[in-house]
Order: C-alpha cells, then structure tokens, then sequence
C-alpha cells in the first residue's frame, strides 16, 4: 500500500525552511552588490544600449573570452579562403589575382552578411599573422597567431589581456602560400568557370566585375578597370555571405604590432581553448541544447547563422547569469557551445544545411530543427526538439 | 528617471533583507542570492507593471518567488544536462543545513515549483513567510477565503507528488 505523505510532514518542512536565516554578513554584501547593480543600470547612458560584446565578454570571467573568441573566429576566420580565389586562363582574370599571389601583407575590412550589418572586422594580415579589430569593439586588439594556433585579445582601457587556444585549427603555415595552393587546388575543378567583362559603378568609379562558380561557392570580384587591382571581393556559400573591402597589398606593416606578448603592466589570463578537430554532430547537438536552455531560456533560437551570432553577446551574458551555475559549470558550457559552433562553421556536409527551430521548443519531439546531408550518405540527418536524431530519405524531408 | 530610480533604491533598503531572506529560503544557496537579488531589482526596473503596482512590495515578493522557483528549474536542468552533481546545500553547509535532512527539504521545494502560479505564491507566503490569509490576500489582491481554499487544494495535490515520489 502506498505510504502517505502527512500533511504535517509538509508542514514541518517548511517550517524548517522558514527558520533559516542568512548569514548577516553575506545579506549587507548582496544588498550592497544589488545597490551598485542597479545604479550602474539605471544610469546608463541612452548610447550604451548598443552593448559591446568585446566589453561585456572581457569584464568578468574568463570562459566569455573563450565563447566570443570562437565566434569571432568561426565566422570570419574563412576568409583566408576567400581571398585565395579560384583563377582562369582569362588574362584579365590572372592581372587581378596577381597582386593577391604576390602579396607579402595585406589589410582589409571583412563584412559578414549583408552589406549594412554594421559589423566590420579589420584584419591587417602579416604571414600568419593577424592583427583584427572589430567596429563594435572600441579599444581591443585581438592578434591571431596560426601558426602557434592562438589568440591574444588586449582590452586597453581596463589593460587586461588574455590567450585562448584554437587546438587543431585548419593549418595556415603561411598566408601567401596558403593562397597559392588554394588557386591552384580550385582552378582545377571541373565545374569552375568565371564571368567577366561587366562594368559597374561603386561611389561614382567603373569597377570591372567578375563572377567565378565553383562547388557550392560564389565569388565575385570587383577590380579598378585601370590598375586591374581588386577592391571588392564576395563569397556566397549556401549558408553564409563574406565581403572584403578596402583591400590594400604589400602594406609596410611595424612588425610590433602583430606581437604575442602582453604589454607590460597589463594583467594577463589563460582562457582556455577551443578544439577545432574532430568537432562532431553531437558537439553540435550539445551547442543547441545550451543555446535553447541558456540562452533563449528555453526556445531555440530563430537564427543559427553566422552572421546572426556575432549579435548574441548581450543574450549570452544575460542567460549565464541567470542560470546561476559555478564558475567551471559556466567554463564547461561556454566550451561546449562553442564547439558545436565550429561544426556549423566548417560544415562537412553535401550542399546546404536547413535551419527551422524558430519558435520550437526545447523538448518538442514533433518537429524537426535541423537537417543535412552528411557525405557521402544517401539519407539525411534530422534533428529534431527534443534532440533527438533521425535518418531520413530524401523523400520524407521536412517541407 | 531619477525619481524612479529612488523609488527602487528605497525599496531596497526597506525590504531588501526580506526579499534577500525570502530567495535565501527558496534557493537554500548563499552563493546564488547575490546574483538572484541583483537579477530581482533590474526587473523590476525594467518593468512596466511595476509602475502601475498598487502594493509595489507585494509585485516585488511575486517577483522574487518567480526568480527563484526559475532559479531551481534551471538548476535542474543544468543537472540533467552537465550530468553532473549541482551542490546542493548539503555540500554547502549553513546553519540550516547542517540542522535538517537537506534532501527532504528539496523535495518539498521542488514539489512547490509545480504548482501553478497562484498555488505556489499562497504556499510560500502562508508556510514559509508564515503570512495570515488575511495578509496573503491583501497582497495578492483576493479573498482570505479564496486563500485558504487555495492553500488547501495546494498542499493536497503537495501531499499527492510527495508520496508518488515516495513510492
């Protein structure tokens, strides 16, 4: 026979709860942390509504720098593979991508997504070497050591600085040779072809513009009509769009400026790192889970693109926070999210991954989130709310 | 906004040590008040409904209930995720903690944060507040009566989960 719990049995549990009393110290320090809090909040400024990522990751615990580095260098960091754009036999073609084979450095501005995202990464670019700063992010340096496989941010105003590893990210021994070898390996691909000869008019100046497909990709590349040099370059893959402005080659660069070292007098952390080998379906199945319960308290997000994720800063803070997990807890899931991330970025798959998690539940098995087609697989893998993974004909996809 | 932001800071002062108390008993977790109080007095900044509060003490206690029966939820879900062990206060002792079967009162707590809405805030406010149904009602806007029909309905379907849990 079930055994019944008493009704004064509940009640003296509470009772029991209702005897506790905080410490008086710890009550003075919380009140005095809330005060502060809220006066800091409610004084804000209008203009500092637009939060800075940078700022906000760099302020408190090391795990954030970890979590926004791999965004920062998840989404941007193909870009070196853009820039190695396949070649044709066109002679017009080759003058272009000369002063690209040539460069020793070069400097440039990186949009992802469109055009008015208002997010612009500046790389200056040395070897393997990078020196990237971000238009949100006033006042911090990030320099990319590939080779070392690390990464450096240097916050000035609060003279702070911290490492992050990138273990096993895809090697770029050195950046001219790098393109060079990606030239060659796309020019021999049987579907490639190139588009030329279009003018068109960037801020009252005729551009030559040309269209090379190849694979999955698009790459157009506006040049100046006269010196043939490049001044714009686009890469459309399925899932993401990157543009290259402002490009400059053989820039004289001070050799200081690409330094690994922290300044002296700044105060130095190690924030871990993040594996960028083996990175698994799975991994990327444990970055939805963390993304639904952390951030989006619940909900799946209604965007996973790259070019969304340098927006979710501010959320991702705000949902650590809430969640109220220890230090190492907050460590362990910022890993984890951010791994899943690096499958998305380089994305193994065949054509195009789908995206449909808008609005869908954490646990909702009905429907599906997610869905690709691994290689060399005839079916596809659906994900669906609750996490869950299926193999599906082709036939039977979500529509 | 500055006369809002008095407004606040005022009642921060007056009843930021039993809002605190009240988180503190809900979580059984010193270490998350602090984070709990500050999240409790930027919604109420942030909220609208807040202005128009005829008790504003009262908005505030439901909003501190909510935060923390939010609170456990996630702490649970964490659990299940990490599969790890979340400390609970047993690894974390306190003067409460070391006096009672820290387990027992977990359950009775995670039993509460089913119940609906209303449910919840009458049981935490008549047994854990120890409020009179008169004061619960007040706050709450209702009937005593309503109260104390509520509160009972809420420690049967208590009683219910506890003993299936028992099972």
């Amino acid at each position: 026979m079930m055994s019944e719990m008493d009704k004064r049995e509940i009640e003296r549990r509470f009772e029991v709860i209702s005897q506790f009393e905080p410490d008086p110290k710890v009550v003075a320090r919380d009140l005095e942390r809330a005060r502060k809090s809220l006066i800091e909040k409610t004084t804000e400024k209008q203009t500092t509504k637009q939060k800075n990522i940078w700022r906000i990751i760099m302020r408190s615990k090391t795990f954030k720098v970890a979590a926004a580095a791999v965004i920062i260098i998840t989404v941007s960091l193909g870009i070196h593979e853009l820039v190695g754009i396949p070649g044709s036999p066109s002679v017009a073609w080759a003058d272009v991508i000369k002063p690209i084979l040539n460069a020793r450095t070069a400097s440039l501005d990186i949009r992802i997504g469109s055009q008015d995202s208002g997010f612009v990464i500046h790389d200056d670019i040395m070897g393997s070497l990078i020196r990237r700063t971000v238009s949100n992010a006033e006042g911090v340096d990030i320099i990319i050591d590939l080779e070392q496989q690390k990464l450096l941010t240097i916050e000035h105003a609060a003279k702070k600085a911290a490492y992050v590893g990138l273990d096993g990210l895809p090697s770029f021994q050195n950046y001219v040779e790098h393109l060079q070898n990606l030239i060659i390996k796309l020019q021999d691909q049987p579907d490639f072809h190139v588009e030329d000869g279009v003018m068109e008019e960037i801020e009252g100046r005729e551009y030559i513009v040309f269209v090379a497909k190849g694979h999955n990709d698009t790459i157009t590349i506006w040049a100046d009509a006269q010196t043939a040099l490049p001044v714009r370059i686009e890469h459309k893959t399925p899932n993401m769009v990157i543009s290259c402005d402002n490009m400059q080659f053989d820039v004289t660069f001070d050799e200081a400026l690409f330094s690994m070292d922290v300044p002296d007098g700044y105060t130095t952390e190690d924030a871990g790192a993040i594996n960028f080998k083996d990175v698994s379906e799975s991994d990327f199945i444990e970055s939805l889970r963390i993304w639904a319960e952390i951030i989006e308290d619940g909900q799946f997000p209604d965007s996973i693109n790259l070019e969304d994720l340098v927006k979710i800063g501010p959320k991702f803070e705000k949902g650590m926070e809430k969640a109220g997990l220890t230090d190492e807890q907050q460590s362990q899931i910022a890993i984890k999210w951010g791994q899943g991330l690096v499958f998305l970025r380089f994305f193994k798959g065949q054509g195009q991954w789908h995206y449909a998690g808008e609005g869908v539940k954490l646990g909702d098995g009905q429907k599906p989130i997610f869905w690709y087609q691994p290689q060399e697989s005839e079916t596809w893998r659906v994900i669906y709310g609750d996490l869950r993974v299926e193999d599906v004909a082709e036939e039977n996809l979500p529509k | 906004m500055i006369e809002r932001q008095q407004k606040i800071l005022q009642l921060l002062d007056t009843s930021g040590p039993c809002l605190h108390r009240l988180l503190a008993r809900l979580t059984r977790r010193e270490d998350a008040i602090g984070d709990l109080l500050q999240e409790l007095f930027i919604r109420l900044w942030n909220s609208k409904t807040f202005d128009k509060a005829d008790d504003p003490l009262a908005y505030a206690y439901r909003t501190a209930i909510n935060l923390a029966f939010e609170w456990r939820r996630r702490q649970q879900i964490m659990c299940q995720s990490l599969e790890v062990n979340c400390p609970a206060a047993q690894d974390n002792p306190s003067a409460l903690g070391k006096m009672i079967q820290a387990e027992e009162l977990e359950q009775v707590l995670d039993a509460t944060s089913r119940l609906s809405d209303l449910a919840r805030d009458v049981v935490v406010m008549r047994y854990i507040e120890q409020d009179s149904y008169e004061e619960i009602a007040e706050r709450l806007g209702k009937k005593p009566q309503h109260m104390r029909s509520v509160c009972a309905k809420a420690m049967a379907q208590l009683r219910e989960v506890l003993t299936r849990e028992k099972v």
